[in-house]
Formats: structure tokens, C-alpha cells, sequence
């Protein structure tokens, strides 16, 4: 299983053209990416169409920096034998404090790293970047929404009226 | 590496990116919300009007929905409330009502707008954490009964994956509960005085059921024996102040096998409460060897009387390898103690067994018996201990602890104050 020092590079182009080189293992957190993989192993250059290269940049980032944590986390067990939890559970609120300093963007970049994730699938990376979005719906109330996502309301003023008295229960409570 | 978007920063008009988003993705975003502020999304713009109906997780907690304040307590010590008192208290089970039917109304009209999708996640906490009085009202009782049933049901219908349900009221609990092929997940807490009780006559098939969590629900034999029968894929098993008394009929090992089946995958084990002593010893215990339990949790360990108990309980317990002993100081064998002691009879016999042991505190003679802990568990690698107050008796079982994994290369003792109360 153990894989060689020279390990496989892949190359992975953005729609804008720009290139980035990883290694299979970064490449392999992309589930996309790994099924392409493992259909046909010798595949070196992958073009990814729908993800820009700045959004591409940011998933790898993300990639390289969980992997290398997962590595981490395996040599330290591999060394003393058995993990020892207070630093296995320091090592996940590193990473917790990493994934929050990422998560700090403006509401396109997070939508767009969104959509990158789904269309990658980048399982933790979607959880991540939904959670944060749910985050800055949480507690609004819906103008400061719509301000938030510059979401323009196309709903004229007895649309809106006739909605919520439609769903009255889910206005009682205070915005 | 540098980040990208940081070096090139370009300033982009404000477009509503969000709403461009694929509806599975918005729905999921909303899923993650309580679902009454899901709901209000419906007012953002056109695009945000039916999302809400495909979410595919509910959650509703009567506590958002409190408006009044919690009902007066009863007077314990005069066993009496004035006039004043009671016109308090019909005046706040007046809101508690209006609370209540609009809590049910939204539930309703949210449930019967939804689109016909899957369900994997129902969260639905009936409790009021404000109310602390043990009073019932025939009326606010009859339509809990009623409304919860018909709740979890529809979550069960739409194949729900992962099931919470906390009430006050046992009676609340429909007996098809615990009939869902779909549910992986379930999580019952019965809050207050009240314990479920067994109908005798649901039907328990959850075949796929991986993670189970029961609070105050109340394990005679024939409920855990179907119970336990019933979820052959369980993994990670929790139970909080569940009564097992006069469980006798487990004794059978080949008539229950299927009891050691369904037990035979769980990989932690989690029990907390007084009642374990019994329900591990008369029934789980006499059936097999756990040999797949890694992790094993004591809740309310009592430091003192429960030691020879612990041996028997690791010697089914072959390949363990994390154990947590817990103790909050209030309850010795279920009984609530008022000072922590335990028992000076048990607590004699273990000070025989620790080499270091001090001056024992009640003057019983250090080595008049013999340690009546062993252990025997070859991969046990860590031993917690957590601890309200830190008296004589967490100091003796360390002490004991240590003593019996000599022989153990790689264990680690660890023992920290229990916080979060």
C-alpha cells in the first residue's frame, strides 16, 4: 500500500487555463478526481471546466492541508504505537482553527467554493462551506438576508403580504 | 502557497450569486437551520418561495415557541399556594395552551405543504425546560398524545434516517416507533418524573438501526429482550437512567442469542445512570463476551462499592481499550447519597489492595481482604477517571487502578474534575 517517495503528480487546469500541479494524493480528495482516476490510471492532465482558477487554488489549499494533517495524525500513531488522545484531540482543533480562518471570504468566493465542492465532491469541504452559509442566514432576519447575498426582491408588496399570511406560524415569532 | 483570491482581489458587482445556486444545494444550506427561520426565507425573493417545502431536515423545539413564563413551582414546604398563586398559575397555563396550539399549528400546516421528499432527519423536543412542575392538565395532555404520534409518524413514513424525539410525557411515544427499516439513528429522552413504560405490544424492527440513545425508558425483560433483538446492525448503544429490575428470563443464553447478536457489533458502549449494575449484570452479562467493545463508559460509577462489579463487567470485555469511569458524587447504586460517602464496607476492602494507601479515614484495617479489582483487558491503553470532588475515595481507586495494571505496558491513567454541569 505504501506508496513510493516519488509519488504521482497530477496536473489540473482551471477553465481559465492557469495549471496547478499536486500530488495524486491531494488530487485523490477530490471524489470527482479519483473516480476519473481510477477509471483510467494513466491520466496526468485534468481539465476542470467549471471551477475558476482562483476557486481551484483555494480547494487545493484546503486538499493539501487535510491530507497533511491526515498524514500527521498517522505518523504519530505509527511512531508511539497507539495515538494518545489529548494530542490527537489538539491536532482536530488545529484544523478546526484553520477550517474557520479559511471560511473567512466574502459571500461569492463562498458561493462559488460551494459550487466547486459539489461539483469536485470535496465531501468536508461542502459540509464546511454549507454550514457557513447556513451561519449567515442564521439569526436574520430576511432584509438583512437579502442585504447579506445582495438577493434583490423581485416580490411585490402584496406578493410578500400574500406569502406570509399564507405561512403566518412562521412569522409569529420575532425576526 | 499564496491564495489566489487574496493577490488578485477583483472588486465584483453585487450580484445575487446565491440565489443562482442549484436547489439541492440551497435546500441543503436551509436543512441546516431551525426550521421555522428555513420557513421565512420563503419572503427573500421569487426564487426562495418553495424551497422550504423540500427541506430535508425538520427541527422544532416547543421551547422557540414559549411565549409565557414558567409555571409556578409548588410550595414544597408549606404544601400550599394562595389564591394569588393560583390564579398565577391558570393564567400561565392559559399561554402555555395558546403556546402549544400554535406550535402544533405550525407543525401541521408545515408538514401537510411539504413536497412528498425523503426525510433524514426529525428532531422534535416537546419539553419545556422552564416548566418544572409536576402538574398535569387532562387537556395540554390528551393533544401532546395525540399530536406527537401523528409528528412521528409522518417522519417515519418519509423514511426517516436519523429520529429525536424528547418529551414529558411518556404516553407520547407512539408504539410504532420503533418499527422504521429506514432509521439509523435513534434518540428517545423521556424528561421529568415520568418513565416510558413498555405497552407490551410494539413492534420493534429497526434493521438498520446503528446508533441508539434511550433516556428514563424503562427496560423490562420482555421490552429489552425485543428491543435488542430487533437491532441487529447496532453499533453505539447509550443508556441514561434506564430501570432494569427483575430481569430474570435473560438467564437463557440460547433462547436470547439473538440479544448477543444484536450486541455483538456495538464498539462503545455508554451507560450512564444508576440502574447499569443491574441491567449489565443480570442480562448482558451472563449472555457472551463483548468482543468487539473498544470503548466503555461508566456513568455514576460509584468509586467506593462498585469495584468488584467493574472486574466482572472487563472480563467480558476482552479487547477494550479506552475505559471512562464517571462519578457526580450524587448517587451510590442509584441511591442519591448526601455526602459522596459510600459505603464503609466495600471501601475497606479496597484499601487492602493499594500498596500506597494512607491512613484510611474510618480506621478499617488496610489489608484485611484483598484487592477486589483485576484487570485482564491486554489492550487497555487508557483509563479515565472524572470526578466531582476530589475526596479519599477517587484516591483509593487510582491507587487501586494502578495496582491491578502493573502488567499492562502501554496504560495510561488519567484522572480531571468532571466539568460541565
Amino acid at each position: 500500500m505504501a506508496r513510493s517517495s516519488t509519488e504521482n503528480m497530477i496536473t489540473l487546469m482551471s477553465s481559465d487555463g492557469e495549471e496547478f500541479m499536486v500530488t495524486e494524493k491531494v488530487a485523490r480528495e477530490c471524489t470527482t478526481i479519483r473516480n476519473m482516476l481510477e477509471d483510467d490510471c494513466v491520466i496526468t492532465n485534468i481539465p476542470l471546466p467549471n471551477v475558476t482558477s482562483d476557486i481551484l487554488s483555494m480547494v487545493i489549499e484546503y486538499c493539501m492541508e487535510h491530507v497533511a494533517a491526515a498524514e500527521k495524525a498517522a505518523a504519530e500513531t505509527a511512531e508511539k504505537g497507539s495515538s494518545s488522545a489529548p494530542a490527537a484531540a489538539k491536532a482536530n482543533k488545529d484544523l478546526e482553527e484553520w477550517d474557520k480562518a479559511f471560511m473567512n471570504v466574502d459571500v461569492y468566493t463562498l458561493c462559488d467554493l460551494i459550487l466547486a465542492a459539489n461539483y469536485l465532491n470535496v465531501s468536508g469541504l461542502l459540509d464546511l462551506t454549507i454550514q457557513t452559509a447556513a451561519n449567515l442566514i442564521k439569526g436574520k432576519s430576511p432584509e438583512q438576508i437579502r442585504k447579506t447575498f445582495h438577493i434583490q426582491n423581485d416580490l411585490s408588496l402584496e406578493e410578500e403580504e400574500k406569502i406570509r399570511s399564507q405561512t403566518p406560524w412562521a412569522f409569529e415569532k420575532s425576526e | 502557497m499564496e491564495r489566489g483570491i487574496a493577490s488578485k482581489s477583483k472588486r465584483r458587482p453585487k450580484l445575487d450569486y446565491i440565489s443562482s445556486m442549484p436547489d439541492p444545494i440551497l435546500i441543503e444550506i436551509l436543512s441546516l437551520l431551525e426550521t421555522h427561520e428555513a420557513v421565512r426565507t420563503c419572503i427573500l425573493s421569487k426564487r426562495w418561495t418553495t424551497l422550504w417545502t423540500s427541506l430535508t431536515s425538520l427541527s422544532f423545539n416547543f421551547l422557540d415557541f414559549r411565549t409565557g413564563e414558567a409555571l409556578p413551582e409548588w410550595d414544597t414546604i408549606n404544601n400550599y399556594w394562595d389564591e394569588e398563586t393560583w390564579l398565577l398559575y391558570y393564567g400561565r397555563l392559559e399561554t402555555e395552551k395558546n403556546d402549544q396550539t400554535r406550535f402544533a399549528q405550525f407543525l401541521n400546516t408545515m408538514l401537510h405543504r411539504r413536497e412528498p421528499c425523503e426525510l433524514h432527519n426529525f428532531h422534535l423536543s416537546c419539553t419545556d425546560s422552564r416548566s418544572d412542575t409536576n402538574y398535569s392538565d387532562d387537556d395540554i395532555v390528551e393533544k401532546w398524545i395525540h399530536y406527537s404520534s401523528e409528528w412521528i409518524q409522518y417522519a417515519l413514513r418519509h423514511n426517516v434516517r436519523k429520529l429525536h424525539f424528547s418529551t414529558r410525557l411518556d404516553e407520547s411515544v407512539p408504539t410504532c416507533m420503533f418499527d422504521c427499516s429506514s432509521l439509523e439513528r435513534l434518540h428517545l429522552e423521556i424528561y421529568e418524573y415520568s418513565w416510558y413504560h413498555s405497552k407490551g405490544n410494539e413492534v420493534i424492527n429497526l434493521p438498520n438501526l446503528k446508533e441508539l440513545y434511550l433516556k428514563k425508558v424503562a427496560l423490562d425483560a420482555s421490552l429489552s429482550k425485543r428491543l435488542f433483538s430487533g437491532c441487529p446492525a447496532l453499533e453505539d448503544l447509550c443508556l441514561e437512567e434506564c430501570p432494569s429490575r427483575n430481569c430474570h428470563v435473560l438467564s437463557n443464553k440460547l433462547k436470547h442469542k439473538n440479544i448477543y447478536e444484536s450486541f455483538s457489533s456495538v464498539k462503545d458502549l455508554e451507560i450512564r445512570g444508576g440502574f447499569y449494575k443491574d441491567l449489565l449484570t443480570d442480562q448482558v452479562l451472563k449472555l457472551r463476551v463483548f468482543r468487539n467493545v473498544e470503548s466503555f463508559l461508566i456513568g455514576r460509577f460509584c468509586f467506593s462499592c462498585h469495584l468488584h462489579f467493574l472486574t466482572r463487567v472487563l472480563e467480558h470485555l476482552p479487547n477494550l481499550k479506552k475505559l471512562t469511569l464517571e462519578h457526580d458524587g450524587r448517587y451510590c447504586c442509584g441511591i442519591p447519597l448526601h455526602n459522596g460517602e459510600g459505603e464503609p464496607r466495600a471501601r475497606s476492602s479496597i484499601d487492602g489492595g493499594s500498596s500506597t494507601s494512607s491512613s484510611s479515614t474510618d480506621g478499617a484495617p488496610s489489608n484485611s481482604s484483598k484487592n477486589l479489582l483485576s484487570i485482564n483487558c491486554k489492550n487497555l491503553s487508557q483509563i479515565k477517571v472524572k470526578y466531582l470532588c476530589n475526596d479519599g475515595s477517587v484516591k483509593r481507586l487510582l491507587d487501586s487502578l494502578m495496582h491491578s495494571t502493573m502488567e499492562l505496558p502501554n496504560i495510561k491513567i488519567i484522572s480531571s474534575p468532571l466539568s460541565a454541569f
